[in-house]
C-alpha cells in the first residue's frame, strides 16, 4: 500500500519542464489553448458471459485512465479499475491499480517504473518468451489484454544506432492465476498458504532484450532469468504427518529470440525460446522440464481481410510418461499432483504441434469487426475458438458479442478451462 | 519606360515557362507533383472528420511529423492520434519509399507493443474514412502509366488534366482504383482535384483540394490544407485538414523509430 502512495504522490508532482516542438506540445500541456497538466479517459462497460444453464460472469466496470502530459524528461500514468461482479456477492466491489507508473526520458535512455504490464514477443497471442508479468486465467473479458496481470518493474532502455538494449528487474514475484477452484483434494488433503518468494535481492527477477530495428528487419534476443510466472503444485508433510497442498514457482531461465520482416505480399514473424528450470525435478512435483518453443507465423490481407496463421511447437527434453509407483492412495496423489503440474507447464507429451488462425474481417468502414481466433493442438487435441463480433455505434461506444470455447480430452488444461470458461459473452463499452 | 522594360521581360519569362511547361509530358508532371510535396521536414497538427450518409461525423485528431530521407528519396512519417478515446495513443511510422513497397509500423496501445504491418494493401480505408492507405503516401511513379488529357480550371486555377492508370491488375488491386484523373495546378504543380474510378470502371470518389499551404517557402514546397474526399456511390465524405503546420528540416531522427512509438 505505501507502494501506491508513493507512485500516487509522484504521479501527482511529475510536471512539464520545457516548451517543444509542435508535435511533442500537442502530446503535452504546452500547446497553446491547453493549460492541462493532466488528462482523464477510460471507459465504463458491462459485460454478461453465459453458457446455455448458468452465468459465469456478470459484472460492470469503470477504468480512470490518469495521464500527465509529456515533458521532455517524461510522464506518468494510472489507471484503476472499479468492478461490481453480481455473482459474487461476498465482494461489494473489487477495487484494482492495473497500471501506475513514472516515464523518464534522458537523452538516449529510457526508464519506466511502477506498477506495469510488459509483453514481449512478435509472435500473435502465443509468445513463448514473453515471461515478464504474469497472467490471471480466470478473468472474464472479450479483451486478452485484461487477462495481463500488472506488476512492478523498473525498466530501462537504452538506445544506439538501430539497436536498443532493455534491462528489467522484478523486485516482487506475481503469480499467474489459474483456475484451481475446479481442483478437489483427497480427504486428508489440505490446501496451504502459498510458497511464493521472499522479497528479497536474491529472489528478484531480471531480464535482458538486445532488439535490433531495421527497415526491412526487426528482431530480438532476450534473457530472462527469475521466477516463472506460472505456479506448481506441490505436496508437503508437516511434523503432524498431515499432507498439504501449496502453491509454489521455480527459478527458471529463458534464452529467446523473435524476428518480423516482410516478404512480398507477406508478413513472417518467429519466436523463440529455450527454457531451463534451476531445481532439481526429483525433489518436488512441480519443477517444469527443460524445453525449447518455437512459434512461426504468417500474415496475410486481401482488402478488409487479413490472416495471421502460425505454427506452435514445443520440445520437452528428457520427457518420461508418468506412471504409477504403487497402488496407495499418497502414490495416486502424487501421480495427480505430477499429471496437474504437466498441464499448468503444458508438457504432457515430449513434441507438441499447435496451430493457430486469426481472420479478421472489417466491414462498414472499421465500424464492424468480425475476428476468430482459433488454437488446435495436433498433439493433444485441444482446441480453443473465440469467434468475436464488434460493431462500433459511435466513435465511443462499442457493442461485442462472441463465443469462448475450450475443449480438450480429460486430464488437459483446455478440458479443465472449458468447465469454468466456456460461454457467450456480451458487453457494451463506452470509452471517454 | 522602365515599366515597360520589365513588362516584357516578365511576359517574356511567363510565356517561355508555359511553353516549357506545356512541353512536359504526363508524367513529368505528376513527377513535378510528387516532387511539389516532398518537403523536408515537417511537424502538423490534422483533424479528419467522417461523416455519413445521414450527416452523422466522427471527428479523428492526430499529430504528424515528416522527414526527407536519402536525398528526397525516402519520406519518413510518423502519425500519433490524439483523439476520440478509442484511438488515442495508437501511432503509425511509415518509411515511405519512392520504388519500393514501404515499411510500416503500427503501435496500438491494447497490444501494448509495435506490430509490422504488410504495405502492399493500401486499397482499405484508412481509420475508416473515404482516405485510403494509398492517399496517404505517395504513389510509385513507375507503377502507373499517365496520359495528358488537356487542360482544365479548379476553383480558377488553371491545371493539367491527367489520365493515370495502374499498370497491372496486381497495383491496381492494391491501390483500389482502375483509373484516376488528376487535376494538377499549372504553376504549382499541387494536386488541386483527383476523380477515382473503381475496380469495375465506375466513377468512385471525388476529392478536391480546398485550400493549399506553401510550408517551404525557398524551395516551394506545398502541403494540401483542407481536402474534401466525398464518395459518390454510398455518400460519405471526409474531411482532410491541417489545423497547424510547421516547416522544421532539423527533426531529429530518434522520433521515426519504433522506440518514440511506444512512449
Amino acid at each position: 500500500m505505501k507502494k501506491v502512495y508513493i507512485l500516487f504522490g509522484l504521479l501527482f508532482t511529475s510536471t512539464y519542464l520545457f516548451s517543444q516542438s509542435l508535435f511533442e506540445s500537442a502530446l503535452s500541456s504546452t500547446h497553446e489553448g491547453n493549460d492541462k497538466s493532466f488528462t482523464l479517459n477510460g471507459f465504463i462497460r458491462s459485460d454478461v458471459f453465459a453458457n446455455e444453464t448458468d452465468f459465469r460472469s456478470i459484472y460492470a466496470e469503470s477504468a480512470l485512465k490518469l495521464e500527465t502530459m509529456k515533458s521532455k524528461y517524461g510522464n506518468a500514468f494510472a489507471e484503476f479499475r472499479l468492478q461490481k461482479n453480481i455473482l459474487i456477492s461476498e465482494k461489494p466491489v473489487n477495487v484494482d491499480l492495473r497500471e501506475a507508473y513514472l516515464n523518464l526520458y534522458f537523452g538516449k535512455f529510457d526508464f519506466r517504473i511502477g506498477q506495469q504490464i510488459i509483453v514481449w514477443g512478435r509472435a500473435d497471442g502465443f509468445n513463448p518468451t514473453n515471461n515478464l508479468t504474469p497472467t490471471d486465467f480466470t478473468v472474464f473479458s472479450p479483451d486478452e489484454d485484461d487477462k495481463r496481470l500488472s506488476n512492478f518493474v523498473v525498466k530501462g532502455n537504452y538506445s544506439f544506432k538501430n539497436f536498443r538494449l532493455e534491462a528489467d528487474w522484478i523486485p516482487f514475484y506475481k503469480a499467474s492465476i489459474l483456475p484451481f477452484h475446479t481442483y478437489t483434494l483427497p480427504d486428508g488433503v489440505y490446501w496451504a498458504e502459498a510458497n511464493y518468494p521472499e522479497t528479497k535481492w536474491t529472489e528478484s527477477s531480471y531480464a535482458l532484450k538486445l532488439s535490433i530495428e531495421k527497415a526491412a528487419f526487426d528482431g530480438s534476443l532476450s534473457y530472462f532469468n527469475g521466477n516463472n510466472k506460472l505456479p506448481g503444485l506441490q505436496m508437503q508433510t508437516n511434523a503432524e504427518e498431515e499432507n498439504y497442498v501449496l502453491l509454489t514457482t521455480h527459478r527458471t531461465q529463458v534464452v529467446g529470440a523473435d524476428f518480423s520482416t516482410i516478404l512480398g505480399r507477406y508478413g513472417l514473424r518467429g519466436e523463440f525460446a529455450f527454457t531451463i528450470a534451476c531445481e532439481d525435478e526429483d525433489i518436488y512435483q512441480s519443477v517444469p522440464k527443460q524445453q525449447f518453443e518455437y512459434t512461426i507465423g504468417i500474415d496475410r490481407e486481401w482488402g478488409n481481410l487479413s490472416l495471421i496463421a502460425q505454427y506452435i511447437g514445443k520440445y520437452v527434453f528428457d520427457f518420461k510418461e508418468l506412471s504409477l509407483q504403487d497402488n496407495s492412495q499418497q502414490s495416486q496423489f502424487l501421480y495427480e499432483l505430477q499429471l496437474w503440474n504437466r498441464m499448468i507447464y503444458n508438457q504432457q507429451n515430449e513434441w507438441n504441434h499447435s496451430v493457430s488462425l486469426r481472420p479478421v474481417l472489417s466491414m462498414l468502414y472499421e465500424t464492424l469487426s468480425l475476428e476468430v481466433l482459433g488454437l488446435y493442438s495436433f498433439t493433444s487435441e485441444e482446441l480453443f475458438m473465440q469467434p468475436k463480433l464488434s460493431y462500433h455505434l459511435s466513435d465511443n461506444i462499442l457493442f461485442t458479442t462472441g463465443v469462448q470455447f475450450y475443449s480438450g480430452p480429460t486430464e488437459t488444461m483446455f478440458n479443465i478451462l472449458g468447465k469454468s470458461k466456456n460461454s457467450g459473452f456480451f458487453e457494451c463499452k463506452i470509452s471517454f | 519606360m522602365k515599366t515597360l522594360k520589365l513588362t516584357i521581360i516578365l511576359c517574356i519569362m511567363t510565356a517561355t515557362n508555359m511553353f516549357a511547361q506545356s512541353n512536359l509530358t504526363a508524367k513529368q508532371i505528376q513527377q513535378k507533383s510528387i516532387d511539389a510535396t516532398r518537403i523536408s521536414g515537417t511537424e502538423c497538427l490534422n483533424k479528419m472528420t467522417i461523416i455519413n450518409q445521414k450527416g452523422q461525423k466522427r471527428v479523428r485528431q492526430m499529430a504528424v511529423i515528416t522527414k526527407l530521407y536519402d536525398n528526397g528519396n525516402t519520406e519518413k512519417k510518423l502519425i500519433r492520434f490524439l483523439a476520440p478515446a478509442d484511438v488515442k495513443g495508437v501511432g503509425f511510422l511509415t518509411f515511405d519509399y519512392k520504388v519500393k513497397d514501404d515499411d510500416k509500423w503500427i503501435y496500438m496501445p491494447a497490444l501494448r507493443k509495435t506490430r509490422r504491418i504488410i504495405s502492399s494493401e493500401n486499397a482499405k480505408s484508412f481509420m475508416g474514412s473515404e482516405f485510403s492507405y494509398a492517399d496517404m503516401t505517395l504513389p510509385n511513379i513507375e507503377e502507373y502509366t499517365y496520359k495528358l488529357l488537356g487542360e482544365g480550371m479548379v476553383n480558377g486555377i488553371a491545371c493539367f488534366k491527367i489520365e493515370v492508370i495502374p499498370i497491372s491488375d496486381d497495383v491496381m488491386d492494391a491501390n483500389g482504383f482502375s483509373k484516376r484523373i488528376s487535376f494538377i495546378g499549372e504553376n504549382d504543380f499541387v494536386l488541386r482535384k483527383a476523380i477515382y474510378f473503381d475496380l469495375f470502371g465506375d466513377k468512385e470518389k471525388v476529392m478536391e483540394v480546398e485550400s493549399v499551404v506553401e510550408v517551404d517557402e525557398i524551395h516551394h514546397k506545398y502541403r494540401m490544407k483542407k481536402v474534401v474526399m466525398t464518395n459518390l456511390q454510398n455518400g460519405r465524405k471526409s474531411i482532410s485538414e491541417i489545423e497547424e503546420i510547421q516547416f522544421n528540416p532539423s527533426i531529429q531522427d530518434e522520433y521515426f523509430t519504433t522506440r518514440y512509438l511506444e512512449r
